[in-house]
């Protein structure tokens, strides 16, 4: 405390997001959405209500699924993020990404990027959901478009193709 | 809208984030416990409320721990919606806190709130609530002269109030293990939002022996339909005692909502909950019975 100031208001903030070390000073009144999005370019996570109640800016911190408007920057000090950015190496599409585009899942794509992110942290913890759980799983995610019916089925494509190629 | 500007810290012990907690008080500074940030992030966004300093206390490694201690459990204020509703402890000792975690909000809320934030942001919606009501839970207070320990229902004040001072942290959860082997229900109204009204939650735990044909005990709470959280004692009343029969749930409905009517008496909202708790009501007894 100097002269009765509690606190920064900026801080240094270091980070692995998809793979690859950030450090950044960013003042603390910002979210983790808009430093992905403004300072790393990393736009594929979207701003829609702000409020944690879309999903569209959803990503996985620690190995969860978070709202990235709901998360203060400085709590992503030391975390380790991954944003859909980092789901396909640049030359081939994630399975997810692949059973979206074949089963019609991406209208406007606003949802998208958020939707898989879901879909890729429910597969990690149980690769092979019901359709309900598929639905619980994708529950904080909204999508104007779709109806939800083909992005269910998309994931249960990747399902699947999974249980047949181990088979 | 914008994020309005504040200071951050994020102390590492409970001491240093009582400390700060103390310092700010003295010093006149407005201060926030962040915990998961689930609220707190909305009424920033919405300016309800502007911080001078903004304390994280997520990096208190204690305050996450979940602990069997004797005949109680011990439940840190920072575990999480999405742990509450898979540890094993917990959906073992405390089903209905459990179940109530796993309606909260959508799988990312659940990853960030906490336990901690539900209690203290006071919401009448809130689903832990009536859950941690019929466990009879006690909440662990500690401010700079020290720790006090309350039961769950003397905490709150009304909607969004509670006696917490501005210098204390939640920093426990106490719930006695049951010593009755009972079942428990959670049931929550589906959230429409054109009709924010339409939220209620209810919990419920009762035993009911089967050779004797009687209710041995009961404790149900409905939330969000009165000024504090408490327990439908008089529905209780009505069940204990006597068998499981349309008159009798249907007698214990009509207590329910007659003790709700007196307890928040005639809002606007009461027409539509009253029918609705009495249903409520016997929707999770009839259930609890059902499963055991
Ligand atoms: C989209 C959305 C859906 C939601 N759905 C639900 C739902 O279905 N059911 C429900 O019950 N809630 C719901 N919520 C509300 C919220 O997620 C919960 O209340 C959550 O448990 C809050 O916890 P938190 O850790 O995020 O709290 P924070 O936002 O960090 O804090 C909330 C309040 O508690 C104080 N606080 C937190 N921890 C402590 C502590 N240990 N000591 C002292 N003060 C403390 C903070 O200062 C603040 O005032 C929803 C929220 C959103 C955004
Ligand atoms: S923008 Fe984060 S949930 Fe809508
Ligand atoms: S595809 Fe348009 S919102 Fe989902």
């Amino acid at each position: 405390m100097k002269n009765g100031v509690l606190g920064e208001e900026t801080l240094t903030i270091s980070m692995m997001v998809n793979g690859e070390s950030v450090v950044r000073d960013v003042p603390v009144n910002r979210t983790l959405l808009s430093v992905l999005r403004e300072d790393l370019g990393l736009i594929g996570a979207r701003e829609g209500c702000g409020v944690g109640e879309c999903g569209a800016c959803t990503v996985i911190m620690n190995g969860k699924t978070v709202n990235a408007c709901m998360v203060l920057a400085p709590k992503a000090d030391g975390a380790t993020i991954t944003t859909i950015e980092g789901l396909s190496d640049g030359e081939h599409l994630h399975p997810l990404q692949e059973a979206f585009i074949e089963e019609g899942a991406v209208q406007c794509g606003f949802c998208t990027p958020g939707m898989i992110l879901s879909a890729k942290a429910l597969l990690d913890e149980n690769p092979s959901p019901t359709r309900l759980e598929i639905r619980e799983g994708i529950s904080g995610n909204l999508c104007r478009c779709t109806g939800y019916q083909q992005i269910v089925d998309a994931i249960e494509l990747v399902v699947n193709r999974t249980e047949e190629a181990k088979a | 809208m914008s994020i309005p500007h504040f200071r951050y810290i994020a102390p590492q012990t409970l001491e240093e984030a009582i400390g700060l907690l103390r310092m700010a008080k003295e010093s006149g500074k407005r201060a926030r416990v962040l915990a998961g940030g689930t609220d707190l992030m909305v009424q920033l966004r919405a300016h309800e409320i502007t911080p001078d300093v903004v304390i994280d206390i997520s990096g208190i490694k204690r305050l996450s721990r979940v602990d069997r201690m004797g005949n109680e459990i011990q439940i840190g204020p920072l575990v999480t919606h999405a742990s509450l509703a898979t540890l094993d402890l917990i959906r073992e000792y405390a089903g209905v806190l459990s179940e109530a975690a796993r309606t909260v909000g959508s799988p990312q809320i659940r990853n960030l709130g906490t336990l901690g934030g539900n209690i203290v942001n006071a919401s009448p919606a809130a689903d832990t609530i009536p859950a941690l009501v019929i466990l009879d839970a006690r909440l662990a207070l500690r401010g700079p002269e020290g720790e006090r320990i309350l039961p769950i229902t003397d905490f709150f004040k009304g909607p969004y109030q509670t006696v917490i001072e501005k210098d204390e942290l939640l920093t426990g959860v106490i719930i006695p293990l049951p010593s009755l082997n009972g079942r428990a229900v959670f049931l929550k109204l589906a959230r429409r939002k054109a009709v924010a009204i339409a939220r209620m939650n209810l919990a419920c735990m009762l035993y009911y022996d089967r050779q004797k044909e009687i209710f041995e005990w009961v404790r149900l709470c409905v939330g969000s339909s009165t000024p504090k959280p408490v327990r439908m004692t008089q529905a209780e009343k009505v069940l204990v005692g006597n068998a499981y029969t349309d008159d009798v749930l249907q007698e214990a409905g009509r207590a329910a909502a007659e003790q709700m009517v007196a307890l928040s008496g005639f809002r606007s909202s009461t027409a539509y909950k009253k029918p609705v708790v009495g249903d409520l009501v016997i929707r999770a007894v009839h259930l609890a019975v059902e499963k055991g």
